[in-house]
C-alpha cells in the first residue's frame, strides 16, 4: 500500500509540476481538467487527490497559491511554480529521463 | 533546507488548522462550482451536474481529511483529539476521575515521601569528594565486648604505613571542651579530627580556612574551627573572629575558620578541634571513627584481605592491646546508616505496595467504567475504529488520569516531605532527603512504569470484552468467566498488597504498644539533669575528693526549697553501651559468648530520685562510696531473672568486665530495682548499678526532682556549683523527658508514618474492591433479573454478590498473608521484639480486611437483589 502511493505520489507531483511550469498559473479545477486533457482518458484521475499533492508541495516550496478569479468570474486559489520547483522539476525530469530510457533498453532486450 | 521548511510548514498547520480548513473548504466549494459550471456547458441540468462534480472530486469531506493529514503532523493531532474527548469524557464522569486521580495522588504522594528517604539514605552519592570510595575501618573483638567499635591512632598507623588500600584516611573522635573567658563558661562538643579530614572529604569553610598539617603538629599553637551555630550564638556573628583567640579547657586556642552548619559529618560538633600533639602521645586510646578513601583499583574485598592480615601483625607487635582484634573495613554509607537502614527499607516496601496498590486501583476503575461503555466501543469499532484506535482512547484517557493523579501526588507528597523533614532534628548526617534531578527522574520513571503497566493491562482486558462480543452490549452475563479473569485478579491482588500492609504496621505496632504499655519503671517528669565535668589535674586528683566534691553539692541541692530529690548517674540511661559480665552460679560460656548488660555508677538515692522501686535488699549508702568499702552491686529485675532464674539475686556475686581489659572486683548484690524503659520503644535490657566511689568519677550527671519553676532551679544550683567551684561550665540544663524525647524521635515518628500509610493503603484497597463487586455484579443484572422472574427470593441475590466479595476476600487475604509471612522475617529488626509471625496482628488484619471488603460489597449487594426483573427484561 505504501509502496503504491509512493510511486503514484511521486508521478502525480512531477505532473502538476509540469503542468504549472508549461501553463502558468492555475487553480485546482484548471489544474485537473489540463491533466486529464493531457492524459486523453489514459488516466482516471480523482480530482480530490489533486489537493493532498497541491499541500505538499507548496509545503515544500515548490510551488506557491494566491487567490484570484478565474476567467468565468469565481473566485479560486491559483497556484504557481516557484524557482525552487524549477529546480525540482529539472532534476525530476533528467532522473525520470533516465530511468524510462534505461527500462525500455531492459524491455527491448527482453523482447528480441 | 527543504526539511527545515517543511517541519516549519507542519508545525504552522498545526496551529492554524481550523483556518487551513477553511480555506481548503472554500477552495473545493470553488472547485465544484467550476467543474459544474463546464458540466452544465455540456448540457447537463444544473442539478446533476453539481452531483457528478462532487462525484468527480471524491466527496468534499475526504479530501479535506486527506489533505489535513498531509499539511500537518497527523498523529500529533489525533493524539490531542484523544485527549479533548479524555478529558471530556472524564469530565463527564466526575466520581470516577475524582477517585482515579486522588487515589493515584494518595499512592505517589506517599511514595514520593518514602522515596525521597530511601534515595537521601541509600542511592543518593554522598556530599564528599569521591562519595563512592569512601569506607570506614572498624574494630571487632569478642573476648574484649568490642562490636564494631573504635580505633587507635596506633593501627591508624600502621594501617597508613603497611596497606595500600587507601588513598587518604583520616581519623575523627569526640571530646567535651569548657569554654571560658566569654559571658558564662560553656561546656561544648568538640569534633577532634585529623587536619586532614576537611581537605579529603572537600569540606569548605564558610570563611577563613580548614585545618592544614601545621595544625596537627601544633607547630603555631593549637588552633580551632567554630561551628556556625555556636559563632552565631556566642560570638554575635562576626567575621572578624577568625585569628582572635578562643579559651577552650584554660588554654588559648586560635579561631582559623567557620564550617558551615550541616557540615555533614558532625552535626552534634560545637566546634572542631585538630588532632595534635596531646592526642598523638596516646596512641592506644580507642577512641577515633576513620573515613578513607579507597585507592583505585581497591576494593572493599581487597581492603579486608589486608586488613587482615595486618590484625594478625598488629596482634603479634602490640598484644595487650591488639590480641583478638580484628580490623575490617566497610562501606561508610553503610556505617553512617546503622539502626536507620531497615525501617528506610519497609518504609519504602510499605509506600511501593501503596503506589501499586493505587495503579490497580486506576486499572481496576478504568475497566469498569469501560463495561458500561462497551456499547460505545462496539459502536465506534462498528462505525469503522480500529482495534488500535479504540486501545489508543483507553490509554490516553489513563494517561490523563496519571498524570493529573500523579502531579497532585508528588506535589502533595513534596508538602509532605518539607514537613517531616522540618519536623526531624537536624541531626542526618549527611544525609539529604530533597530530590535533585536523578532522584526525580529516578522517581517519576517508576511512577509512569508502574501506571503504564497497569494501564496496558486494562486496555488490553477492555478490548478483549468489547471485541469479543461485539454489540451485545450486557448481555454477555454467562460467558463473563474468563474475561472477568483478570478483573478478579486485580482485585485480589489489591486485597492481598492491602493484607501485607496492614499485616507489617500490624507487627510494627503492636511491638510499639506493648512496650509502652508497660510501665517505664521511672518518672522523667521534673527531672532537671545537668552534667557537671570537674576541671582534670586540679584539687580532685583522688577519687576521695571528687566523691566528696558530689557528696557536698548534692547536700547543698537538696535543702533548696523546691527540690524534691537529687543524686547523680554516668552516663544518664538514655546513653550507655552494653558490657560483658560473669555471676557467680552462672554457668560460663565460652569468651565472647559472655552475656552482656548495661551498667551506670549512681551516687546513693538515684532510685528514689527517679522513682524506680526497690524490690529487695537496699539501697547504696554513704558508707558504699568510702574508698575502702566492699564492692557492692544494685541489679534491675530483668537482670536478676535473666542470670539467676527463679531464685533471689541478693547475696549473689558478679563481675563487670571492663572493655579496656584489666580486673575489676567480684561485686555482692546488695539490692534489685525495677526495670527501666527510657525509650518506649526498645526491648527491655538489663541494668546493674555500681555506687560513686567504686569507682569514682569526674564526671556526673545531677538529676534533680523539683516543683516550680525550672529557670529558677537552674539558676539556684548553677550558683550553689559556683560558690564551690568557680567558672565551672554546666551542661544540657533539660528535663530529663525532653532529653528522652528529643532521643527517641524516630521509632515515635515511624510506627506513626507506618499507620498513616497502612490506613491509606487499606482505604485505597477498598475502593478498588468496591469498584471490582459493584462492576460484576452490574454485568450480571439481566441474570438476576431472570433469577428473580422465575421466582429466587431477593436474598438470594445479594448472597450471591456477597460470596462474590467473600471469595475475593478469602482469597487476597491468604495470599496477603502468606507473603507477609515471607516479607516480615527480614524487617525483624525494626519490630521490637515482636515476632513477625505474631499469630494475634495475624487474624486481627486477617478478620479487618475480610470485613472491610465485605462492606465494600455490601452496597453492590444491596442493588442488585432491588433489581426489577420486569426493567431488566424490557430492556432487552
Amino acid at each position: 500500500m505504501a509502496d503504491k502511493s509512493d510511486v503514484l505520489q511521486g508521478t502525480l507531483d512531477l505532473i502538476v509540476l509540469k503542468t504549472l511550469d508549461v501553463m502558468g498559473p492555475l487553480h485546482g479545477y484548471g489544474l485537473a481538467r489540463r491533466i486529464e486533457h493531457v492524459a486523453e482518458q489514459a488516466l482516471a484521475l480523482n480530482q480530490g487527490t489533486l489537493y493532498p499533492a497541491l499541500v505538499r508541495l507548496e509545503q515544500r516550496g515548490w510551488i506557491k497559491s494566491a487567490w484570484g478569479v478565474s476567467d468565468n468570474g469565481r473566485r479560486a486559489r491559483f497556484y504557481n511554480v516557484t524557482r525552487a520547483g524549477r529546480r525540482q522539476l529539472h532534476a525530476e525530469t533528467e532522473s525520470w529521463r533516465k530511468t524510462s530510457s534505461i527500462m525500455a533498453r531492459f524491455l527491448e532486450v527482453d523482447h528480441t | 533546507m527543504t526539511r527545515i521548511r517543511l517541519v516549519l510548514a507542519k508545525l504552522r498547520a498545526l496551529i492554524h488548522n481550523g483556518r487551513d480548513d477553511a480555506e481548503l473548504a472554500e477552495e473545493l466549494a470553488a472547485h465544484i462550482d467550476l467543474l459544474a459550471d463546464d458540466l452544465v456547458r455540456g448540457g447537463l441540468k444544473p442539478q446533476e451536474a453539481r452531483r457528478q462534480a462532487r462525484l468527480r472530486l471524491g466527496g468534499p469531506q475526504q479530501v479535506v481529511l486527506l489533505t489535513r493529514d498531509q499539511r500537518g503532523i497527523p498523529w500529533l493531532e489525533h493524539l490531542a483529539r484523544d485527549v479533548r474527548l479524555a478529558v471530556r469524557s472524564l469530565w463527564r464522569s466526575p466520581l470516577f476521575g475524582v477517585t482515579a486521580i486522588l487515589s493515584l495522588a494518595v499512592g505517589v504522594a506517599a511514595n514520593t515521601v518514602g522515596f525521597a528517604y530511601l534515595y537521601g539514605y541509600l542511592i543518593r552519592p554522598l556530599p564528599f569528594t569521591d562519595g563512592s570510595r569512601l569506607v570506614t575501618v572498624l574494630t571487632t573483638a569478642p573476648s574484649r565486648g568490642m562490636d564494631r567499635w573504635a580505633v587507635t591512632l596506633q593501627e591508624l598507623g600502621d594501617i597508613q604505613s603497611r596497606t595500600r588500600s587507601f588513598d587518604a584516611i583520616s581519623a575523627r573522635s569526640v571530646a567535651s571542651v569548657d569554654l571560658t573567658g566569654s559571658d558564662e563558661p560553656r561546656r561544648l562538643m568538640a569534633s577532634v579530627v585529623s587536619p586532614d579530614l576537611h581537605r579529603q572529604l572537600g569540606i569548605r569553610p564558610l570563611f577563613g580556612r580548614v585545618f592544614d598539617a601545621g595544625d596537627g603538629r601544633g607547630s603555631a599553637g593549637p588552633v580551632v574551627l567554630l561551628g556556625e551555630k555556636l559563632w552565631r550564638a556566642s560570638f554575635g556573628a562576626d567575621q572578624r573572629i577568625v585569628g582572635r583567640s578562643v579559651t577552650l579547657n584554660r588554654r588559648p586556642y586560635t579561631v582559623v575558620g567557620v564550617l558551615p552548619a550541616n557540615e555533614g559529618f558532625s552535626d552534634y560538633a560545637d566546634l572542631w578541634l585538630a588532632v595534635g600533639p596531646e592526642e598523638v602521645a596516646q596512641p592506644r586510646d580507642r577512641r577515633y571513627r576513620l573515613v578513607a578513601h579507597l585507592a583505585p583499583g581497591a576494593t572493599i574485598a581487597s581492603a579486608n584481605r589486608e586488613l587482615e592480615v595486618l590484625s594478625a601483625a598488629l596482634a603479634k607487635a602490640y598484644p595487650d592491646d591488639n590480641t583478638g582484634v580484628r580490623l575490617f573495613a566497610e562501606d561508610l554509607r553503610a556505617d553512617l546508616l546503622d539502626e536507620n537502614r531497615a525501617p528506610v527499607l519497609v518504609l519504602y516496601g510499605v509506600v511501593s505496595l501503596v503506589l501499586l496498590l493505587a495503579c490497580a486501583n486506576v486499572a481496576t476503575l478504568l475497566v469498569m467504567r469501560s463495561a458500561s461503555r462497551s456499547g460505545e466501543f462496539a459502536i465506534r469499532a462498528s462505525l469503522g475504529a480500529g482495534r488500535f484506535q479504540i486501545v489508543r482512547q483507553i490509554l490516553v484517557e489513563h494517561a490523563v488520569v496519571t498524570l493529573a493523579g500523579g502531579a497532585l501526588g508528588v506535589v502533595v507528597g513534596v508538602w509532605v516531605r518539607d514537613l517531616l523533614v522540618a519536623l526531624t532534628p537536624p541531626t542526618t548526617g549527611p544525609f539529604r532527603f530533597t530530590l535533585d534531578l536523578p532522584g526525580t527522574a529516578l522517581l517519576c520513571g517508576a511512577v509512569l512504569a508502574c501506571a503504564f503497566l497497569f494501564g496496558a493491562l486494562s486496555a488490553w482486558t477492555i478490548t478483549r470484552q468489547s471485541f469479543g462480543v461485539p454489540r451485545r452490549t450486557g448481555r454477555d452475563a454467562s460467558a463473563g468467566l474468563d474475561r472477568a479473569r483478570i478483573r478478579t485478579g486485580l482485585a485480589v491482588f489489591e486485597v492481598a498488597a492491602a493484607v501485607l500492609v496492614l499485616v507489617a504496621t500490624g507487627l510494627l505496632l503492636k511491638g510499639a504498644l506493648t512496650v509502652a504499655s508497660q510501665p517505664p519503671g521511672f518518672d522523667a517528669g521534673n527531672v532537671l539533669t545537668m552534667e557537671i565535668n570537674l576541671p582534670e589535674g586540679s584539687r580532685y586528683q583522688e577519687p576521695a575528693q571528687a566523691v566528696q566534691f558530689f557528696r557536698d553539692l548534692t547536700a547543698r541541692i537538696r535543702v533548696l526549697p523546691q527540690v524534691e530529690g537529687v543524686s547523680a548517674i554516668n552516663p544518664p540511661q538514655i546513653f550507655g553501651w552494653s558490657i560483658a559480665y560473669e555471676a557467680g552460679g552462672m554457668r560460663k560460656g565460652p569468651a565472647g559468648q559472655r552475656p552482656r548488660t548495661m551498667d551506670a555508677v549512681v551516687m546513693p538515692g538515684y532510685f528514689q530520685t527517679l522513682r524506680i522501686a526497690l524490690l529487695e535488699g537496699r539501697d547504696f549508702a554513704e558508707a558504699d562510696t568510702r574508698p575502702a568499702s566492699a564492692p557492692v552491686i544494685v541489679v534491675s529485675q530483668a537482670f536478676a531473672r535473666a542470670t539467676w532464674p527463679g531464685e533471689s539475686a541478693i547475696g549473689r556475686r558478679v563481675r563487670l568486665l571492663r572493655r579496656q581489659g584489666g580486673d575489676t572486683p567480684w561485686r555482692e548484690v546488695v539490692g534489685v530495682v525495677g526495670d527501666v524503659r527510657v525509650s518506649t520503644f526498645a526491648p527491655e535490657r538489663g541494668w546493674v548499678y555500681v555506687p560513686h566511689g567504686q569507682p569514682a568519677f569526674t564526671e556526673l550527671v545531677l538529676m534533680i526532682r523539683f516543683t516550680g519553676d525550672h529557670a529558677a532551679l537552674v539558676r539556684h544550683v548553677r550558683r550553689l556549683v559556683w560558690e564551690v567551684e568557680p567558672a565551672l561550665p554546666l551542661h544540657w540544663n533539660e528535663l530529663f523527658a525532653d532529653m528522652i524525647a528529643r532521643r527517641y524521635w524516630q521509632p515515635r515518628a515511624y510506627s506513626l508514618v507506618f499507620s498513616v500509610f497502612a490506613a491509606l493503603a487499606l482505604a485505597v484497597a477498598l475502593i478498588g474492591v468496591y469498584a471490582v463487586v459493584s462492576y460484576t455484579s452490574a454485568r450480571r443484572t439481566r441474570e438476576f433479573g431472570i433469577r428473580l422472574a422465575v421466582g429466587s427470593p431477593p436474598s438470594n441475590v445479594w448472597q450471591l454478590v456477597l460470596r462474590q466479595g467473600l471469595r475475593l476476600a478469602v482469597v487476597g487475604t491468604a495470599i496477603g498473608m502468606v507473603a507477609a509471612f515471607g516479607v516480615m522475617r527480614f524487617a525483624a529488626a525494626v519490630l521490637f521484639g515482636v515476632s513477625p509471625t505474631d499469630g494475634w496482628v495475624y487474624a486481627t488484619c486477617g478478620a479487618l480486611a475480610v470485613a472491610a471488603v465485605l462492606l465494600a460489597t455490601a452496597t453492590p449487594a444491596w442493588r442488585a437483589a432491588r433489581i426489577d426483573p420486569v426493567t431488566v427484561l424490557r430492556c432487552e
